[in-house]
């Protein structure tokens, strides 16, 4: 339910960055173009997805209705089920994760045990990632045009991760080039300083984040935490931020994505969410426990003592993410996972600014 | 396998069913002092599977034909996958099965898997509509499907071989004998597909849908005298599937068994002073999915009399006591135990031009407590000449559903609190017959309260909850007429049915259900079924139409599946010498190659062909 955006970590002008300073302009020229065509058919895919939001639905599970939904802030307009596979329909069987890389966008379809591969710009699709190690995949990274794929493994007769690994995937021909053996239930992974971080969130037994150097695709560390690594960001100072839960005290650790240090760590008193978000400039923290929310600062020692807000009127909480562009904070209501979500936003002050309808079980927030 | 002869012989026509029976040596026509099902739910709707249709199509399972047949709508997982029926607009939980008189649903799940019971296993097909709980006890909503395998069969001998696309091949054997006062048939089948057929508007094959099944039918009886008689009846039934996956997925690993033993023994005693039948069975059904085993064993005694009074009014009376065990994983290491008493009453009384009838049922059920069941109904004569009769039917009635074990025993979800699900039904119906033509059209109404629903509680955690309360209501029509143009004998059937299924009040969960139609419940159905016989050869269409199915609560159409009709055909001829019989069968499934889903996201094949060679040593006449 965590969402990675490509992180800046080398200082260097990005892709990310590169992006961001070019979709003002095409805000702009979007918005012209909405006036221009404002007699356009709903129904028909827009061709123009450079700039917003993009809600990942995982669907009914075991019914192939994940979809994904496209907000686009400025315009005010949302698009249900931009994204088709093979079967025309919808995006698959429990959409969970996606990631852009170049001008592609890479869905990972949980349920479906692929990755399908859209058109960054028209979400049409270009094919899918296959490979018969490619069993509840979960969340992708990319470094140097290689994919690296989290991928939970098989379940043995009592419903046990047995096999859990990181799948390294060569995007120029889309094939598995190599298998890294993690610990199990892996979820979600991060790209911090030259090196990979794998959160093992399966189980309560494994509190491990794995390391994984790119350059020769190798595990060369499990760095052991107190509670289940549930979220990963990067501030500012280039330090991981891993949310680590607990039944009673999760904790928020700094690590030094170069010595795997654990610099700080603050007790947050509770258990929280499975979501870890970063604001715009990179310095605060956004967490929720119990259906509060609260931020934090990365210089703090301590844990916040009054909630930033609290919504109201969410069934069943289940994504959440921070727009990167503004700081407003997005919650997927799965309402009770069979029928279609809602979103709601709220300021980066906690106002409740919309609530619009998605897919079956929102559960993430990609944003471009 | 052990079936498979190499063996290119004959089966039963429509035809030659018809004239077989009337050489039936097996059961000798006797006065039975009882009344069916039929007489006893005056005011009921009933329908038959076409004899035709179940022998054609006999290596299918009943979750495959049926909708071909009456307006009922089944939720197919897959091809050849799990199969759970809708009727008048309820769940697949919401109808009760019976063989040969035992409910067979899943006391674990509560519905009945229709893809684990073979055609080929059943002598009779019976379907009543509606509210009938008085009747056929819990969860008789929808209506109930009445299966027998008594051993009706006439013949000898009889083998057969179908062979069909994507790798499917079925084979059976069955062969009856009496020797004395002791008679036998039996009956032997199997199933298998690779079942991977082109996915339509996909462009890949179906992954990981194989599928096999087999199974062994026997009725034995010992007839101390025309009126006593012991009666065994044992059906074993063994399913394995691997689990057929939504479109696209890959890796697809799960796979399920089936394993099911159906025991009962009656002793019959049909004289003058009535119909008595007391007896007993077991029943042993386990699911292994993935490995693990869940089993749930249950023991019957039951005792019943019919007994009809020179007056021409029939009573009964019944007694049916069930002990059951969940061995499941999930119900914690002691496996929890029930027992549900019934008692049944029955009146029918047949006046001048009015059959009635009053049935009344008692449930006594382990820690829940039932409501009695009344049913009321009558068949009234309006107008009757030789040349039409009209006939006006009405019924109403209280229904229950008894928990699931799932529902009572699931560790920290399941709750020993909830209360059954009640409903109450009622229809009329009118009935036009003219000559040849029968023409019908019936309206009804359910409203069902303490409906059980799994709702996501704390952390996504679900647990039972009688939270829904629903309103079926629709109309259901139909018409059929036969006629004999030369030698050609033409018959066709068409049925309807307009239902709306709404849900009244729900969890705040689950809110925007609320006035909504339930889900994979069209307010369309259709079926349709024509035939022409001319001498040794038959043809026949069969048409199946479902309108939209909408697969989330809200109705969202985004999710909605398309409406669709299916055509299947046959083509038949047969050969008779003698005492021997000869079918070739020629069957073109889906065969204008519609692109349809009975279930979201489960891939059903296009145009398929089969073919089925069977031969029967019939009895000599007598």
């Amino acid at each position: 339910m965590n969402i990675q955006y490509k992180t800046d970590s080398s200082g260097k002008p990005s892709f990310f960055n590169v992006t961001r300073n070019m979709r003002r302009i095409f805000a702009v020229l979007f918005v012209a173009a909405t006036l221009w065509a404002c007699n356009d058919d709903d129904d028909k895919p827009q061709g123009k997805y450079e700039h917003g939001a993009f809600v990942l639905n995982e669907g009914k599970f075991m019914t192939g209705t994940g979809t994904i939904t496209y907000y686009n802030e400025q315009a005010d307009t949302l698009q249900q089920n931009i994204f088709r596979n093979a079967a025309g329909q919808y995006a698959g069987d429990v959409v969970q994760s996606m990631i852009f890389h170049d001008d592609k966008a890479y869905i990972v379809v949980n349920g479906n045990n692929k990755v399908e591969i859209a058109n960054a710009e028209t979400f049409e699709r270009l094919g899918s990632i296959t490979d018969d190690q490619i069993i509840q995949p979960r969340y992708m990274e990319v470094v140097d045009n290689k994919g690296y794929l989290t991928v939970q493994g098989p379940y043995d007769d009592n419903y046990n991760l047995v096999d859990s690994y990181v799948l390294v995937i060569d995007l120029t021909n889309n094939t598995v080039i190599k298998k890294i053996a993690t610990d199990e239930g892996i979820e979600n992974i991060v790209y911090a300083g030259n090196k990979l971080f794998v959160g093992a969130s399966g189980y309560a037994s494994i509190h491990t984040v794995a390391v994984i150097d790119p350059s020769n695709n190798t595990l060369i560390d499990n760095i052991e935490l107190d509670g289940v690594p549930v979220g990963m960001v990067v501030d500012n100072n280039n330090k991981l931020w891993v949310l680590a839960n607990d039944d009673a005290n999760a904790k928020l650790y700094r690590i030094n994505p170069s010595s795997f240090e654990k610099e700080q760590t603050i007790d947050l008193g509770t258990s929280v969410d499975t979501d870890l978000a970063i604001t715009p400039d990179k310095s605060g923290l956004i967490y929720s426990a119990f259906g509060s929310f609260y931020k934090i600062s990365t210089a703090a020692t301590t844990a916040p003592t009054a909630p930033l807000f609290t919504p109201e009127g969410i069934e069943a909480q289940y994504g959440m993410n921070v727009d990167p562009d503004n700081g407003e904070i997005w919650i997927g209501d799965a309402i009770n996972y069979a029928t279609e979500g809602k979103v709601y936003i709220y300021t980066s002050d906690g106002k409740l600014k919309k609530t619009f309808t998605a897919g079956i079980s929102p559960t993430n927030f990609v944003f471009r | 396998m052990l079936l498979r002869l190499g063996i290119f012989l004959g089966c039963i026509n429509l035809g030659f069913l018809a004239k077989a029976q009337s050489d039936s040596v097996v059961l000798k026509p006797v006065t039975v002092y009882g009344l069916p099902d039929e007489k006893y739910l005056a005011g009921g709707q009933f329908y038959a599977l076409d004899s035709a249709l179940r022998t054609q199509q006999e290596s299918r399972h009943l979750g495959e034909i049926l909708a071909f047949q009456f307006p009922v709508y089944f939720r197919n997982y897959g091809n050849g996958m799990l199969s759970g029926i809708s009727m008048r607009g309820t769940s697949p939980s919401h109808v009760a099965v019976r063989w040969n008189g035992i409910n067979i649903n899943s006391f674990s799940l509560g519905q009945a898997d229709f893809s684990i019971l073979p055609t080929i296993a059943f002598d009779d097909v019976k379907v009543h509509a509606g509210g009938g709980s008085a009747r056929f006890g819990s969860g008789a909503f929808g209506g109930s499907v009445l299966l027998s395998s008594t051993g009706t069969t006439t013949n000898i001998l009889s083998v057969s071989q179908e062979v069909g696309s994507f790798g499917r091949y079925f084979t059976s054997l069955k062969g009856s004998f009496r020797v004395g006062k002791f008679s036998s048939s039996s009956s032997l089948y199997r199933v298998q597909a690779k079942n991977d057929f082109p996915i339509p508007g996909y462009g890949e094959r179906q992954p990981h849908a194989a599928y096999w099944q087999q199974g062994f039918v026997q009725h034995a009886q010992y007839s101390f005298s025309e009126a006593r008689r012991i009666t065994v009846d044992y059906w074993f039934n063994d399913s394995h599937k691997e689990i057929q996956p939504t479109i696209g997925n890959n890796n697809s690993s799960d796979e399920q068994d089936d394993r099911n033993h159906r025991v009962s023994v009656f002793y019959e005693q049909n004289t003058t002073r009535g119909l008595s039948k007391i007896g007993g069975g077991f029943v042993d059904d386990k699911i292994i999915y993935n490995g693990t085993l869940s089993e749930i064993v249950r023991w019957i005694a039951s005792a019943s009399h019919q007994y009809t009074f020179k007056n021409q009014w029939n009573i009964s009376g019944s007694a049916e006591w069930n002990h059951i065990i969940g061995k499941v994983k999930e119900y914690g290491p002691t496996a929890p135990e029930e027992d549900r008493v019934d008692l049944a009453a029955a009146v029918q009384k047949t006046f001048k031009k009015v059959s009635a009838s009053v049935n009344l049922r008692q449930p006594f059920i382990t820690h829940v407590t039932a409501p009695l069941l009344p049913y009321i109904g009558a068949d009234v004569v309006l107008f009757e000449n030789s040349a039409q009769q009209w006939l006006l039917s009405v019924n109403g009635s209280k229904n229950f559903r008894a928990p699931t074990f799932n529902d009572r025993y699931w560790q920290e979800a399941g709750s020993r609190d909830l209360l059954p699900e009640t409903s109450y039904a009622a229809e009329a119906g009118l009935g036009w017959r003219y000559h040849t033509w029968k023409i019908n059209a019936r309206g009804f109404y359910q409203h069902i309260d303490q409906w059980i629903q799994w709702i996501p509680m704390e952390q996504g955690i679900y647990r039972p909850r009688n939270v829904n309360q629903v309103r079926t209501d629709g109309i259901e029509a139909g018409i059929e007429d036969q006629i004999n143009i030369g030698m050609v004998m033409l018959h066709a059937k068409l049925s309807y049915q307009f239902t709306q299924a709404i849900t009244l009040e729900t969890d705040d969960s689950d809110a925007a259900a609320v006035g909504k139609q339930l889900i994979y419940t069209p307010i369309h159905t259709g079926s349709g079924t024509a035939s022409a016989v001319y001498k040794t050869w038959s043809a026949n269409v069969y048409l199946q139409y479902s309108g939209k199915r909408f697969t989330e609560s809200s109705n969202s159409s985004v999710y909605a599946l398309d409406p669709f009709v299916l055509t299947d055909l046959s083509l038949n001829k047969s050969w008779t010498q003698n005492q021997h019989d000869f079918t070739l069968s020629f069957q073109v499934k889906n065969l204008f190659d519609k692109t349809y889903q009975l279930y979201a996201g489960r891939a059903m094949p296009g145009r398929n062909f089969n073919l089925k060679i069977s031969y029967h040593l019939n009895r000599k006449k007598q």
